[in-house]
């Protein structure tokens, strides 16, 4: 009969079987009424001569029963009725369970959001970014020019559609504060393929595509801020770029991406017929949705193809340009990836420390309980039976271990989301969900395997006379036991080493960040940005002369001690590179073209942001416009291109847009200025005075104050909306701050890897010391006839000490080794430290070693203290 | 915890008995009962109720199969009837206690000689 049946059919059986035993004790009350017994005594003979109904009626019902499951249930409550007895063994299990998975559940949460869960879009997979590179620029991903796209759309095969978009902020007007809100240019095409519908209205049709059509979008947010949302919005109007726009559509909240959709307003992307044509324009985005079954690396290789076909009928446009597909979702990652997974691995380990030291105490319980299982193995429990009850003991601390985790990972999400750097992608969909729900179950089970799986096999293995006796204890005794807890210990002992190794280089090289001499002062200094949008600036001395006026009102203002401003913020992501020639000969290679950065910086600015002028002078009023061109070079420019920093007076053009090179003279050297990378060389750059510019859409000026730099911010804005009140004032920042955030990877590395090696660490240590506490209190009778012997209390300090300090070094060799092979995972995040440093390698090892001596140091002071006559005695 | 089996002389002799009745015919519980009873002379002690957690064995791993019927006595009974593969059991079990017994009659004569 199959189980399946038996489970259905086992409640006929046992009413067949009661019916049967009740009518065979009748047909014997009968029978003995029959041979002349009184009624009365009939029942009860015929009772006695069955044996005891309700016992054998058991017997046969248990015959049917579907022991393993049924049992378990009995196992359960054993298993808890046994931890609650100890709940001091239950407790520190638990909570060192929890640790190790709510460590894990936590940083999931973020590999999630980050790097697993699917785009919120459908067919997410089939969306990618295609891009271009440039043998020319040393970037990873620029745009692609409107006629290449048309060309691709012709000749590829394997993309259903190819959508062109611009990122493109606005102005936002006529409520409050002049606001810039960012967004994006689209076409008709690109909600339909991203596969998202409009909440409210509708999206873009072609009939929005025209010169003049002022349709626009809202995101959810800036629908519910700017229109409290308001079902009836459909229509309403607001002001962008000083026009007025009417709202057609309201999208749905979008879990946030760094990407067009994370703009709050959309309009219509109407390209002028110079984009339409001009071949050298890569400056669009293209989302490109790939045809079903079809593999983007196939996508990759006609692009290729396309690519050297377009460089060689249109070289002047297309030379060295290569087309790059991107699945959407790497794309939107970036490099966010490898930091998270050095994380991962690092609360892995964490939880591998935390099973060996549970596995442990499983161990130490089961030696403690071995009469218990020598007296249930002596009454007919079978080996199967004691390591089932093991295993029910195990996974029910680690679930509990796991609720507690969940818990922890509930609480400590929101600190993880605060400690990691804000532009990590999908940051904000962080959360406590299901997923991360299972994942933790996932780990509590897997953590009960690890911790409880081999101190059962052990525990149950019983000798059944050895372990009843009560002098079982002795010298000798589960010599398995001893030797599982001391790989336990050299296995902990060697994660943790790794741990604190990862941590510490990723720590030292945070450290070393924050030293690089950023070749300027970053205290007491605020930055903010205006923009000068062609609707209201349409001249560039419009907005020269726009920097100037604020710049001045604001030197008036108490509390300002300098005041500047540049086209190129330092610290930021964007750089601006340009062509450029020397009159002389120079030492470096006349490669064409020769680029550097450029920026061009109103007076002052050297000063304000303290970077040393190493030769001749600053900007002044006097470079004019209309007089010939002066640049201040940085020291690797001139040492680059001069080999010297006497460069003072040698003539340089920059940005041949003429044929003819515009000669100017270098007046002044500046100290370098390293901002992003601090890894990198120090680039040549060129400053030329704001006021030779030919263009600027916008400018970041900055100010040196006495005061904290925030409280004059108000002050500032006041002067700025002075001259213009619908001017928005964005990105006002410390530059203390900005310098934060660029070190926000590095930081909250150290940060993180600090809190898990330290976890680490610790549990390492507890184990150690757990271990050697136990291994003296095994040994107080050993301990006790060595004194009565007459060794002296310092030989048996020493003797525990010397047991313990081999274990920690078995364990920090073997640590070592392994961190060796491991950290270079690490390389390319480290800054100014080797992955292999020695100095690192050898001081985590000597601190473990040193604090794991402490640990022993106490149960050793305790051997010590053993009294030969109470250790004798006490067998 | 119980082992059923331990009740009987040794593992599967009463199981051996019930299979052996079965042969010549089918029975019900409290017929076998008498059955057994009878034939071993009273030598075996047995409660009647061991019979029931024996013959659930059977059951369940179809050496026996049981229907409700009516008896001679007119009463509502459970009748036992051997199977093909319950048959083939009982001659398995009765070869290997015959050698096993012979092997006991063999080492209690050495030992009287």
């Amino acid at each position: 009969m199959s189980w399946l049946a038996q489970l259905f059919s086992r409640r006929r059986i046992y009413s067949d079987l009661s019916a049967e035993i009740r009518e065979h004790l009748d047909e014997r009350v009968e029978e003995l009424i029959a041979e002349g017994m009184p009624k009365k005594d009939a029942a009860a003979a015929a009772r006695r001569e069955f044996g005891n109904v309700t016992l054998i009626a058991e017997d046969s019902r248990e015959v049917w029963r579907w022991r393993s499951i049924e049992n378990f249930g009995i196992d359960v409550r054993y298993g808890l009725r046994s931890l609650r007895r100890s709940p001091g063994f239950t407790t520190v299990v638990v909570l060192t369970l929890a640790l190790g998975i709510g460590a894990n559940s936590a940083i999931f949460s973020v590999i999630d959001a980050v790097l697993l869960r699917l785009l919120p879009f459908p067919n997410a997979s089939q969306l990618a970014d295609l891009g271009a590179r440039s043998t020319l620029f040393d970037f990873e991903q620029l745009g692609v020019s409107l006629p290449d796209i048309a060309d691709i759309r012709v000749s590829s095969t394997s993309f259903s559609n190819l959508t062109p978009y611009q990122l493109s902020s606005k102005e936002m007007t006529g409520n409050g504060k002049p606001e810039r809100i960012e967004g994006a240019d689209i076409s008709e095409d690109f909600f339909p393929d991203l596969g998202i519908k409009p909440l409210l209205g509708r999206t873009f049709v072609s009939s929005d595509m025209q010169p003049g059509s002022h349709a626009v979008i809202l995101s959810h947010s800036l629908w519910r801020d700017r229109f409290g949302g308001d079902p009836k919005a459909i229509g309403k109007t607001l002001r962008l770029d000083g026009e007025t726009y009417t709202v057609i559509g309201v999208m749905p909240g979008f879990s946030s991406t760094d990407f067009a959709t994370d703009g709050k307003v959309w309009a219509a992307f109407i390209p002028t017929q110079e984009q339409l044509t001009a071949r050298q324009n890569h400056y669009f985005n293209v989302l490109a949705r790939l045809k079903p079954h079809t593999d983007i690396t196939q996508a990759q290789q006609e692009l290729d193809t396309i690519a050297s076909r377009l460089a060689n009928a249109y070289p002047d446009a297309d030379k060295g340009w290569s087309f790059r597909a991107t699945p959407l979702r790497k794309y939107l990652l970036g490099d966010a990836q490898k930091p998270l997974l050095v994380l991962f691995c690092s609360v892995g380990f964490v939880l591998l420390i935390a099973c060996a030291n549970v596995s442990n105490l499983f161990l130490s319980r089961g030696w403690a309980r071995r009469r218990e299982f020598a007296i249930r193995t002596a009454i007919g429990a079978t080996r199967g039976a004691l390591l089932r009850q093991l295993a029910v003991e195990s996974v029910l601390v680690a679930l509990m271990g796991g609720v507690c985790a969940f818990f922890m990972a509930l609480w400590t999400v929101r600190g993880i989301r605060a400690i990691l750097p804000p532009d990590i992608p999908r940051i904000q969909d962080i959360r406590i969900d299901s997923e991360v729900g299972w994942f933790t179950l996932g780990a509590a089970l897997l953590a009960a395997l690890l911790s409880g799986f081999v101190p059962a096999l052990l525990s149950s293995r019983q000798d059944v006379s050895a372990a009843i006796k009560e002098g079982g204890a002795g010298a000798g005794s589960g010599r398995g036991h001893n030797f599982l807890r001391q790989m336990l210990v050299v296995v902990e002992v060697a994660l943790a080493i790794v741990l604190v190794i990862g941590a510490t280089l990723a720590m030292q090289s945070f450290a070393r960040i924050l030293r690089v001499d950023p070749g300027f002062r970053p205290d007491h200094l605020i930055t903010m940005r205006i923009d000068f949008p062609e609707f209201r600036f349409a001249k560039v001395d419009q907005s020269v002369h726009f920097v100037q006026q604020v710049l001045e009102n604001s030197r008036a203002i108490p509390g300002v001690e300098a005041a500047s401003a540049g086209i190129v913020f330092p610290l930021g992501d964007a750089v601006a590179e340009s062509t450029f020639d020397t009159e002389e000969p120079t030492s470096d290679t006349k490669s064409e073209p020769r680029m550097a950065r450029m920026n061009r910086v109103e007076p002052d600015f050297f000063r304000t942001f303290g970077i040393p002028l190493l030769a001749g002078r600053d900007f002044n009023t006097g470079d004019r416009k209309e007089k010939s061109p002066v640049f201040i070079v940085n020291e690797a420019f001139a040492r680059k291109v001069f080999g010297s920093v006497n460069v003072v007076g040698k003539r340089l053009s920059a940005l041949r847009e003429k044929k003819e090179p515009v000669w100017g003279e270098i007046v002044g050297v500046a100290g370098n200025v390293r901002a992003l990378d601090p890894g990198a060389e120090a680039k040549p750059e060129i400053y030329g005075p704001f006021v030779q510019t030919h263009q600027a859409d916008g400018v970041f000026m900055v100010f040196r104050t006495k005061p904290d730099p925030l409280a004059i911010v108000a002050a500032i804005e006041d002067r700025i909306w002075a001259l213009d009140k619908d001017r928005p004032v964005t990105s006002v920042k410390t530059i203390e701050k900005q310098m934060e955030e660029n070190n926000g990877v590095p930081r909250s590395q150290s940060v993180l890897l600090g809190i898990f090696g330290g976890l680490g660490f610790a549990l390492a240590i507890v184990g150690v010391y757990g271990v050697m506490s136990y291994v003296v209190s095994q040994q107080t009778r050993e301990i006790g006839i060595r004194m009565a012997l007459g060794a002296d209390r310092q030989k048996v300090l020493r003797m525990v000490i010397v047991h313990g300090l081999k274990l920690t070094l078995t364990g920090v060799v073997i640590g070592v080794g392994v961190s060796l092979a491991l950290t270079r995972f690490m390389r390319s995040q480290l800054f100014g430290v080797s992955a292999n440093d020695p100095v690192t390698f050898g001081g985590v090892a000597i601190l473990l070693v040193v604090v794991a001596v402490a640990a022993c140091f106490i149960p050793a002071q305790r051997a010590m203290r053993v009294d030969p006559m109470v250790a004798l005695r006490y067998e | 915890m119980r082992k059923p089996e331990q009740r009987d002389l040794f593992p599967g002799a009463l199981e051996m008995m019930i299979l052996r009745t079965l042969r010549k015919q089918p029975l019900h519980g409290y017929a076998l009962a008498k059955h057994i009873k009878h034939v071993s002379n009273d030598l075996l002690q047995i409660e009647e109720g061991s019979l029931y957690p024996a013959l659930q064995r059977l059951l369940k791993a179809e050496l026996v199969k049981a229907e409700w019927g009516i008896s001679s006595t007119n009463r509502r009974v459970r009748i036992y009837k051997l199977t093909a593969s319950g048959a083939k059991h009982l001659q398995r079990e009765i070869s290997r206690f015959e050698q096993m017994f012979e092997g006991i009659t063999r080492v209690l004569a050495a030992i009287k000689s």
